[in-house]
């Protein structure tokens, strides 16, 4: 039970930053920030498991880091999407928007059974 | 994988490999400094800040170390990667150099596959000889040979002996430090009966001797010490003569067997492979005490001059060595008390618990000691191919260094460049190891058949571990050959060859090459060297004069059916034997002995009137009963006198012919016939001395000359026949069956006659120089081979890279003979250097392999001289061609390339 909680948060965390990079190339921090200013600080994310999904997903080839100068000049790592992050990224949001759906549809249909 | 490798990799070679801990402090650094930036700008306090952004990030020990496992994957990935990569850019790059130049690549991997080759082979053969412990015995380490060392009491000699006798056998089993004792020995004997016969080498072993070796039978079960007792009845087959004799029939077990004079039921067979602790194969076991059957005696069981069978121990696991021998040395002399008291006896005798595989051992046959010297041998040639092909290597580095600076001008690294050149030289390794497996698989097989056809193969010749240890060996040459050409040849002085024509008159001459010339000079002569001494050994050995001639003759000893005789019956047998040989018009000579040259014989006290003790060289004299016409047999010539006749029986005038060297020995210028001899005791009656027959050899080709005296057979007290010599007007193999069925058919005592050329005695005796002078000429000539090409090649480059130089000179007016002069003075003046060196090695040298040689010195002027010539000769054959390359040089031609 656990173990498929945490599966799930993970890959939908994964999904959360591959979606941060789709509009160029971030560091660390800036994808953190973006989430967190996207979600309204609504989502509890633990900045580290950021860092985890990022080397994560630089490993499989999805994402590829490079130093950079960041915007207060400073030395930074960047991350970007590759294609096949992009592709990958895609295919997540399908799966996502209709495994989303699914447990919508069902928890709409339990909401018009109780008021019928 | 990445969109642009290229670029990745420029990246990666100009040295950025980051470590993944300082990339992860500077990345997490920068996360936390922004953090704690942004929260002051919104009015927190830097520490509170601080404090909120570790809450946010969450526990940082935990990410740290996934976030570090992670790295440490990725960098692993990307190596294997770049590894990949690099290889397959290597392979692409040796092929397109191979396709460019298929002639040098064949020269280069024919040179390795004769020098790994020959290590192959000869590893195959010091392997079963000397690595690898007998086949199926558990913890062979443990299992030592004992052997009694002591010094000759007639010559002070230090020696090891290898048999010994039962009861010594029977003191060691009391000794604590071994966990069991076991004792065997083997001889030839005969299965089965009459036509059907066969000769098998039995074995006859204690009923400790399984169990100690740990082996498991493949059947049945093998016998123990409730087997070994008076009357043995049991008897276990190898795997070997199971399927011959039986075809794997597993109902074998439970049938009799008429081995010799026993009657045996066979109750196992020893695994496949299995040869006992010896190389031979061993066909039949039977208990120890099957021997009392065949000598008709229990004597064996108490007499301590019966040196017969071998003895083993298993150590105890705590037993050492040393304290082993101490204790087994001590029961031994107690042991051989009376006779030590005697004087019969080395009082200061020791035990040596030696290695089991016995060409490990004090008393290493002399085929484990050639082929010692030959792996090593063959090893030297391997040198001498790996000089080779580093100096063609070099030579083709020099060719292509236009490229090799232009590769390096565009960015390549030396480490890469010299992978690169590496690479090509492991790959034509490869290729030289495939041609040598071949090449090893064909030697093997000649080594076997010709040279050690006694030792069981019972591996095929590339077994796992020959082919282990070609793919190292090819791999170290590969690699030892190429390092020096690969790392000269990255190294080169960019401007001058870039410059555009990177003219001939550029070149250094390579110190490196001429030492590489050198060396391969002077280990050809320490070859040759040891070739011409073995070659000279076995034309000496060969030449040695026997006094007989045993081309032709046939021996033939016969097997009689068990039962009492008396020495008169048994004459009888060979009489009516012999009378029928002579009536086949294809044997022209038949003649029976007690004794059998090479083989056997006696020796008896000897009285002579006027001498107190007789001066012969030990062992001796000795003395064999013979039939009459037994030296026309073997082309023995009488000297003075006559040869025995049918005349001469029991009870007439007891005469005797004596050889020249007991002739002068005894009586100097005196006429020996006529003289008295008394045999057994010096109250003897007079034997007369009718004849004097040439010199012969006695037990060994290589010995000193013997005193033998022969007489009458039938004047021999108590004795009889015991071998039959024939020389047929035929082919000895043509004759051999007929003389067997002669002998077997129409006469019922016989139970199996055993024919042989009497040289099948005499080869073994030369095996070993055969062995020598064969396989040090192959290497020899081989490595001659090699090193003239590598002069060769060498010498041409020169000239090639020197033809501006050369098109200068003749047209500044230098004669065509000074300049062919200076080209074989090149060829020569390296050859002389390496001629030199290699000769000093070999006098230095030569003392160590002088045991192996017979009546040569190592240090013998025709061989030196003759090797002297022969390498001189090659190298100006090698110069040759250069040099008349040289000569034709046309000045314009040359200058023109400007």
């Amino acid at each position: 039970m656990g173990e498929s909680e945490l599966k799930l948060l993970q890959g939908t965390l994964d999904l959360l930053v591959l979606k941060a990079l789709v509009f160029g190339p971030r560091h660390g921090y800036g994808v953190a920030r973006w989430i967190r200013d996207t979600s309204d600080a609504a989502l509890q994310i633990e900045e580290g498991a950021l860092y985890t999904s990022l080397h994560r997903l630089e490993r499989r080839g999805w994402v590829a880091a490079e130093w950079g100068v960041s915007e207060n000049n400073r030395r930074a790592k960047y991350y970007a999407l590759t294609a096949d992050g992009r592709k990958q990224l895609a295919a997540s949001t399908r799966t996502w928007t209709r495994y989303a759906e699914a447990v919508f549809k069902i928890l709409g249909a339990a909401e018009a059974e109780a008021t019928a | 994988m990445t969109p642009f490798p290229s670029l990745r990799r420029v990246f990666r070679i100009a040295g950025v490999r980051r470590d993944v801990k300082a990339d992860l402090d500077e990345e997490l650094d920068f996360h936390f400094q922004c953090t704690v930036e942004d929260l002051v700008a919104q009015g927190m306090t830097p520490s509170a800040a601080r404090e909120e952004a570790h809450r946010r990030f969450g526990d940082l020990r935990r990410y740290r170390r996934e976030l570090e496992s992670i790295g440490r994957k990725r960098v692993t990935m990307d190596r294997l990667a770049e590894v990949f990569l690099i290889l397959r850019q290597n392979v692409g790059y040796t092929l397109r150099g191979i396709q460019r130049s298929p002639g040098f690549t064949l020269a280069v991997a024919l040179t390795l596959a004769l020098g790994i080759g020959a290590n192959a082979t000869m590893f195959g053969v010091v392997d079963r000889l000397l690595l690898s412990p007998p086949a199926h015995v558990k913890d062979a380490d443990q299992v030592r040979r004992l052997y009694a060392r002591m010094h000759s009491r007639r010559t002070g000699r230090l020696y090891h002996q290898t048999y010994l006798s039962y009861p010594d056998y029977v003191d060691w089993t009391n000794c604590r430090s071994f966990e069991s004792v076991a004792a065997y020995a083997t001889d030839e004997v005969t299965v089965g009966r009459g036509l059907d016969a066969v000769r098998v080498t039995g074995g006859l072993a204690t009923g400790s001797f399984f169990r100690l070796l740990g082996v498991r039978p493949a059947l049945g079960r093998f016998f123990d010490e409730s087997d070994d007792r008076s009357a043995p009845d049991v008897a276990v087959l190898s795997y070997g003569f199971w399927q011959r004799r039986f075809g794997g029939d597993p109902s074998v077990l439970g049938r009799t067997l008429q081995a010799g004079p026993g009657r045996l039921t066979i109750v196992g067979v020893t695994p496949r492979g299995f040869t006992g602790l010896d190389l031979t194969q061993v066909d039949l076991w039977a208990p120890l005490h099957a021997y009392s059957l065949i000598r008709e005696s229990d004597a064996w069981k108490h007499m301590r001059t019966m040196y017969w069978i071998q003895i083993v121990a298993r150590l105890r696991p705590d037993a050492g060595v040393e304290a082993a021998e101490t204790e087994a040395t001590h029961l031994h002399r107690a042991g051989r008390s009376e006779q030590i008291q005697q004087e019969h006896y080395d009082p200061d005798v020791t035990v040596v618990a030696a290695p089991i595989v016995e060409g490990r051992g004090p008393n290493a046959p002399a085929e484990s000691v050639v082929s010692v010297l030959l792996a090593g041998v063959s090893l030297v040639v391997l040198l001498i191919a790996c000089a080779n092909v580093a100096n063609l290597l070099l030579v083709r580095g020099l060719r292509r260094r236009r490229e090799i600076a232009i590769r390096l001008a565009l960015g390549i690294s030396r480490r890469r460049l010299v992978g690169q050149l590496l690479s090509e030289s492991v790959f034509l390794a490869v290729l030289g190891g495939a041609a040598a497996l071949l090449m090893a698989a064909w030697g093997t097989e000649l080594m076997r058949s010709v040279f050690l056809a006694d030792i069981a193969w019972t591996e095929s010749a590339l077994n796992p571990r020959v082919l282990a240890f070609t793919a190292v060996l090819a791999t170290v040459t590969g690699l030892a050959s190429g390092l020096v050409p690969a790392l000269q040849s990255s190294r080169p002085d960019l401007v001058n060859d870039l410059k555009d024509s990177a003219r001939e008159g550029t070149v250094r001459r390579s110190r490196t090459r001429a030492a590489l010339l050198v060396t391969q000079g002077t280990l050809s002569v320490v070859l040759l060297v040891g070739a011409g001494l073995f070659v000279r050994s076995l034309q000496r050995v060969e030449s040695v004069e026997l006094g007989l001639d045993p081309e032709g003759v046939l021996l033939a000893e016969l097997e009689l059916e068990p039962g009492e005789r008396t020495s008169e019956q048994v004459s009888t047998i060979y009489d009516r034997a012999l009378n029928r040989l002579r009536a086949v018009p294809a044997v022209e000579h038949a003649s029976a002995s007690m004794g059998i040259p090479f083989w056997s014989g006696s020796i008896e006290e000897l009285f002579v009137p006027g001498l107190d003790s007789i001066p012969a060289p030990p062992p001796g004299p000795w003395i064999d009963g013979v039939t009459p016409g037994y030296f026309a047999t073997l082309r023995m010539s009488i000297r003075r006198g006559r040869d025995f006749n049918d005349g001469h029986v029991a009870g007439a005038t007891r005469v005797a012919i004596v050889n020249e060297s007991m002739a002068r020995g005894i009586w100097g210028n005196k006429d020996p016939l006529g003289e008295c001899l008394m045999i057994g005791s010096a109250d003897a009656p007079c034997t007369q001395v009718v004849g004097i027959v040439e010199d012969t050899r006695r037990q060994r080709v290589v010995e000193s000359q013997k005193w033998i005296y022969f007489v009458p057979v039938a004047q021999y007290p108590d004795e009889s026949p015991a071998a039959l010599f024939i020389r047929g007007r035929i082919d000895a193999s043509q004759l051999a069956p007929v003389v067997q069925r002669e002998l077997m058919a129409g006469n019922p005592d016989v139970r199996y006659a055993v024919v042989r050329p009497l040289q099948d005695l005499i080869d073994p005796q030369l095996r070993a120089y055969t062995l020598g002078a064969t396989m040090f000429t192959v290497f020899g000539l081989l490595a001659l081979i090699v090193a003239a090409v590598g002069l060769y090649s060498v010498l041409a480059f020169n000239v090639a890279q020197r033809r501006h130089e050369i098109g200068v000179r003749s047209a500044l007016g230098a004669s065509t003979n000074a300049i062919v002069g200076q080209i074989l003075k090149e060829a020569v003046g390296l050859t002389l250097i390496g001629l030199t060196i290699g000769l000093l090695i070999a006098l230095a040298a030569g003392g160590s392999v002088g045991h192996l040689l017979y009546e040569v010195s190592p240090r013998d002027p025709l061989v030196l001289g003759t090797v002297t010539l022969t390498l001189l000769l090659v190298a100006a054959a090698a110069g040759a061609i250069p040099a008349a390359r040289a000569a034709r040089v046309d000045p314009n031609d040359a200058l023109r390339v400007e």
